[in-house]
């Protein structure tokens, strides 16, 4: 196939849009993931709700929000809760039905890495688990993971923030923009980064580099 | 009973160097005037606690007052990583820092649990992950009832919360509304608490449709006025989010250099938030 006219990031954001449903409850991390459970709502699914980790119960953004509290969210929504209520009564007490977040790693198995590149221990690059250590494995949403680049797509996962994605639930799974891994089939990365052949072809490559 | 006082005295009397810190705010009412004014009188050695560290975190500890974070994503949300903070993760610039990570329904719950006098707060998280490896105040726990076993996580007691309001008055009684985040809980784990706030008035006028917030003056230590003291992020009601700033702030901190400059410039080169403010003016409208 010769240039296409649209990126890895807006593929893989009308898919995940497809995996929502109407009567869906979905929890919506920043960036693709918001993108793409809005488009779902302006498009085949209306009647989704959307919950920020903020607290915004049945958000209906015009603007995508840079930030997960941005006042647009809250000016929408149906409700504004406090940030533990939303993990205690609303994720841990199962009123969630699917998770829709954003990832550094994922490997073939789904283990999913948020925040560890490299080695811990070498003094690597660090975001934290997010929204996504605590209540994916706990509560009941399937989830999708998006790792934005190719790089992210691992042999094995340098840490787990979470175990293996959960079986139950029919949509469970994660999207990518490899070759290899979560391909979802027809398309290709426009731009190849060579620093993901090598873990994913030897998966003793991430620990070499402990010695570098 | 909260006393009502400027902001530079509000810190030099709550905030000690070693305090363990929460400066709390999600996206909105983030306390970036009174984070300033911790850097200003040159704090050091705080344990920083934040579900959600950004801007004001990656300044703190760019500066060095940080010896430990606690933090469950770090990040300048929808633009990238903080570089200063790892920086100082990475290559201990301009000194280590120790991390200790939690999930953030983690964090939420142990706010919970410290702010009622409890010492762990008990979740159903963590199956399958390596953070419990990583952090020995996240245990296993076995329900007495069912035999599950659930995760354990010490409670988090600050000794200062430190957070952004939009109204208090002449007693020192709180409101807030909007986006409420996890404020009402980092005040009432902490032992003393400090609240920025973008005016005092006679009377909150309290509209129970906005989602109010109220913290009463006796849990509070200190009020401290400071209009538009949560810019860059936002009150609702008063401001917007400064969106521009946040990526502004990805140049700003990327070089170390250009991080200390800034710095100076703007933050231990004027006097308090007002005049931070005023020198952020006076350079936008030189830029443009």
């Amino acid at each position: 196939m010769s240039q296409l006219d649209y990126t890895t990031d807006e593929m893989m954001t009308v898919e995940a849009s497809r995996q929502l449903k109407h009567e869906d409850v979905c929890f919506v991390g920043i960036g693709l993931p918001s993108a793409a459970a809005n488009l779902a709502r302006l498009t085949h699914a209306p009647e989704i709700v959307l919950i920020y980790e903020s607290g915004t119960i049945g958000a209906e953004p015009d603007v995508l929000p840079l930030s997960i509290g941005d006042g647009e969210l809250a000016d929408t929504a149906l409700t504004v809760i406090s940030v533990p209520e939303i993990f205690r009564y609303w994720l841990q007490g199962g009123r969630v039905e699917i998770g829709f977040l954003g990832a550094a790693q994922i490997d073939r198995y789904a283990n999913i890495n948020t925040t560890v590149v490299g080695v811990r221990k070498s003094k690597s690059a660090v975001a934290g688990s997010g929204r996504s250590a605590g209540n994916c494995g706990a509560s009941r949403p399937s989830l999708h993971h998006t790792p934005s680049e190719p790089k992210g797509l691992r042999r094995q996962a340098r840490f787990h923030h979470i175990g293996r994605l959960p079986r139950r639930g029919r949509r469970t799974g994660a999207f990518g923009s490899s070759r290899s891994g979560a391909d979802k089939g027809h398309h290709r990365p426009r731009r190849h980064d060579p620093r993901s052949d090598d873990a994913r072809t030897d998966p003793d490559a991430a620990s070499s580099r402990r010695h570098r | 009973m909260a006393k009502i006082m400027p902001l530079a005295d509000a810190v030099g009397a709550f905030v000690k160097d070693g305090d363990t810190v929460a400066m709390e705010g999600f996206t909105h009412l983030i306390p970036h005037a009174a984070g300033h004014e911790i850097i200003r009188q040159g704090r050091m050695d705080l344990t920083l606690i934040r579900m959600t560290p950004d801007l004001i975190y990656d300044q703190l500890i760019g500066m060095g007052a940080a010896r430990k974070l606690v933090f469950s994503w770090g990040g300048n949300p929808g633009v990238g990583s903080l570089h200063r903070f790892r920086d100082a993760v990475e290559r201990g610039w301009p000194r280590p820092l120790e991390i200790e990570e939690r999930a953030p329904a983690d964090m939420a719950s142990s706010y919970a649990s410290g702010a009622s006098g409890l010492p762990f707060a008990v979740l159903r998280a963590y199956a399958g992950t390596d953070i419990p490896k990583q952090n020995p105040n996240i245990r296993r726990i076995t329900c007495p009832f069912t035999g599950e076993i659930l995760a354990a996580s010490l409670s988090i007691r600050p000794d200062v919360a430190v957070i952004h309001a939009q109204k208090a008055d002449r007693k020192g009684n709180v409101l807030l509304w909007g986006i409420p985040g996890v404020q009402k809980e980092a005040v009432l784990a902490a032992r003393r608490a400090i609240v920025t706030v973008e005016e005092i008035v006679d009377d909150l006028g309290v509209d129970p449709a906005r989602n109010a917030v109220i913290l009463p003056s006796w849990v509070i230590s200190a009020v401290s006025p400071a209009p538009g003291g949560a810019a860059p992020s936002y009150a609702h009601g008063y401001y917007e989010r400064d969106n521009s700033f946040y990526k502004k702030w990805d140049a700003i901190a990327r070089d170390r250099d250009t991080f200390v400059a800034w710095m100076r410039e703007h933050i231990l080169e004027t006097k308090g938030f007002d005049g931070f403010l005023k020198s952020q003016a006076e350079t936008t409208h030189v830029a443009a």
